[in-house]
């Protein structure tokens, strides 16, 4: 099965490390063949980011998202440029303080900010997205991404990240529902 | 030393580790994008694995500083995108008559000048073979994975080292900013090739010994007479700025390419068996390109791919072998059409460009769509 990911938001929210962590943990401890790639604008701090993952059991040829599966915003310019992208059938996640998409898609608002400033800090809101997006989609598994998101974390920051990840997974629950 | 594993890792990483366990020791560059996590990297890694890394001022010194560590008998590297190639290609053209092993990566960016930093191109394929002055030849490796980042720079080291010649590694934005799967085998399974020296105390010891291809390097400062220039030479390295002296050292400079071209090209056949359309692709490009292919397959079209893992030298006999049993080939670029030209030169059946202008690889439905035109 091949999964098609973008991830898109400022420079700085962590629309990348969000995306490469979900690719690490994919290639790395589920066994899947991955494709990340990032782009972002001139300037890093505040212009657009966006980091796209292919996921899939066979090798990846053809290397760019097009049209993702999943789309995952932070940021109300990250929806904007990626609105009509979309597959069909696809879904999107989004940081629902940030952003007010208006779409017919499957959606699902995270109170990411709000959350991460009730953990304690703003800057682990894209991990609070991240835990959202496994329990949403499960494309990979919770060990697979605890364990890469524990390797790449400044040290002594492990458990803000794993406390912020499981809320995540809360979230995505309450709001999202079942699993696919 | 990376050990033997699994690796998510980004392409131009991949390309910096490989390079050090290839035996890379000397890093000289000047930053550039999409090139720069090369240099990056490579600042702490080599200091770590006891080599040196120095930020030069510019890609003319950057090209400078890895002849002369290489002529010193460090294994020598630098990493830039097209413009910093514009600048260092004097020096190529020194590296190369001076049969400096060194190893040269350009990741591509969208050109001509400051063009388009961020974004892909295969622009730089006939600046690389043509662009310094005089005849020259070089060896041009052009990775299409992560996973050839890692395989073909260690090739390339091997090559520069075995053949005494520059040597470039041609990626691409998309390719050195892909982040994806590598598999590092155990160091002990992994072939290197180190430059023949001369014995100790050797007095009979020329650094351009014409009795051979590729004559023994002496690392300058330990003992063996040392004489290298850019100016046409002897075997001793004086000048010998004459036609006969041009002729004797030009023609073994060719030689020990052409001599060697089977040993050095280096191509993938894709559903080419039974193919009446062949497309041409190389790195990036060539993902897109495959794609396609197999979805023009289930169409029933018979297309096939010859990509090309080694760009230069152009592996002529192979091309013309390919154009004697397919009907037509298709050249798929991502620059305006370059490769093609020679491609033209040596097939004898009808032959196409598919180009682009460069920013992005050609997506395949768009390949698809000129495959089934060609084949109308």
């Amino acid at each position: 099965m091949r999964y098609k990911v973008r991830v898109a938001g400022q420079g700085g929210q962590g629309a990348i490390t969000l995306a490469y962590t979900i690719g690490r943990a994919s290639a790395l401890y589920n066994n899947k063949h991955v494709v990340f790639t990032e782009a972002y604008g001139p300037e890093i701090t505040g212009g657009f980011a966006r980091g796209d993952l292919i996921i899939d059991d066979i090798e990846i040829e053809y290397p760019m998202v097009d049209q993702p599966d999943i789309l995952v915003v932070l940021s109300e310019e990250g929806w904007e440029m990626n609105s009509d992208k979309l597959a069909e059938g696809g879904t999107l996640i989004y940081e629902n303080f940030l952003v007010n998409p208006e779409t017919d898609a499957t959606k699902f608002g995270i109170p990411a900010v709000q959350e991460a400033e009730n953990i304690g800090k703003k800057v682990v809101a894209n991990v609070i997205l991240m835990g959202a997006f496994q329990e949403l989609t499960d494309i990979v598994s919770k060990e697979s991404l605890e364990k890469a998101l524990l390797e790449i974390v400044p040290k002594g920051t492990e458990e803000l990240n794993l406390k912020a990840l499981r809320r995540g997974y809360e979230l995505g629950k309450e709001i999202g529902g079942k699993k696919k | 030393m990376l050990e033997e594993g699994t690796y998510f890792m980004k392409g131009n990483h991949v390309i910096a580790e490989a390079a050090i366990i290839a035996g890379c020791r000397f890093f000289g560059a000047y930053p550039i994008t999409p090139a720069s996590p090369i240099a990056e990297r490579m600042s702490y890694r080599l200091f770590e694995e006891g080599g040196e890394f120095i930020q030069m001022e510019d890609e003319i010194a950057s090209m400078a500083a890895i002849i002369g560590a290489s002529c010193a008998g460090a294994k020598s590297m630098t990493a830039t995108s097209g413009p910093g190639v514009s600048l260092m290609l004097e020096n190529i053209g020194l590296a190369y008559m001076m049969e400096a092993p060194v190893v040269i990566v350009d990741v591509m960016r969208g050109g001509p000048s400051t063009g388009m930093p961020t974004l892909t191109s295969q622009g730089d394929i006939n600046q690389v073979r043509w662009g310094s002055h005089g005849d020259y030849d070089v060896i041009a490796y052009c990775p299409s994975t992560v996973q050839e980042c890692f395989d073909l720079t260690i090739k390339a080291f091997n090559a520069a080292e075995k053949y005494r010649v520059p040597v470039f590694i041609m990626a691409d934005q998309i390719l050195g900013l892909m982040t994806s799967n590598v598999k590092v085998p155990r160091l002990r399974d992994i072939k290197i090739v180190d430059r023949e020296t001369p014995m100790d105390g050797d007095d009979t010891y020329q650094p351009y010994d014409s009795s051979t291809l590729v004559p023994p390097m002496a690392i300058a400062g330990h003992g063996h007479h040392v004489l290298m220039t850019g100016l046409t030479h002897d075997e001793r390295g004086y000048p010998a700025t004459n036609p006969e002296g041009q002729e004797k050292l030009m023609s073994r400079l060719k030689r020990k390419i052409y001599e060697n071209i089977d040993d050095i090209v280096e191509l993938e056949e894709f559903m080419l068996e039974d193919a009446e359309l062949a497309i041409v692709a190389y790195g990036s490009e060539a993902r897109s390109v495959r794609e396609a292919i197999k979805q023009a397959r289930e169409k029933g079209l018979k297309v096939g791919m010859l990509r090309f893992k080694t760009i230069w030298p152009f592996p002529e006999r192979q091309v013309n072998e390919l154009s004697r049993r397919v009907k037509k080939i298709m050249v798929a670029e991502v620059n305006l059409g370059q490769l093609v030209h020679p491609v033209r030169e040596y097939a004898v059946c009808e032959v196409v460009a598919l180009t682009h202008s460069g920013g992005a690889l050609h997506p395949p439905a768009e390949v698809l769509r000129r495959i089934e035109e060609e084949m109308k």
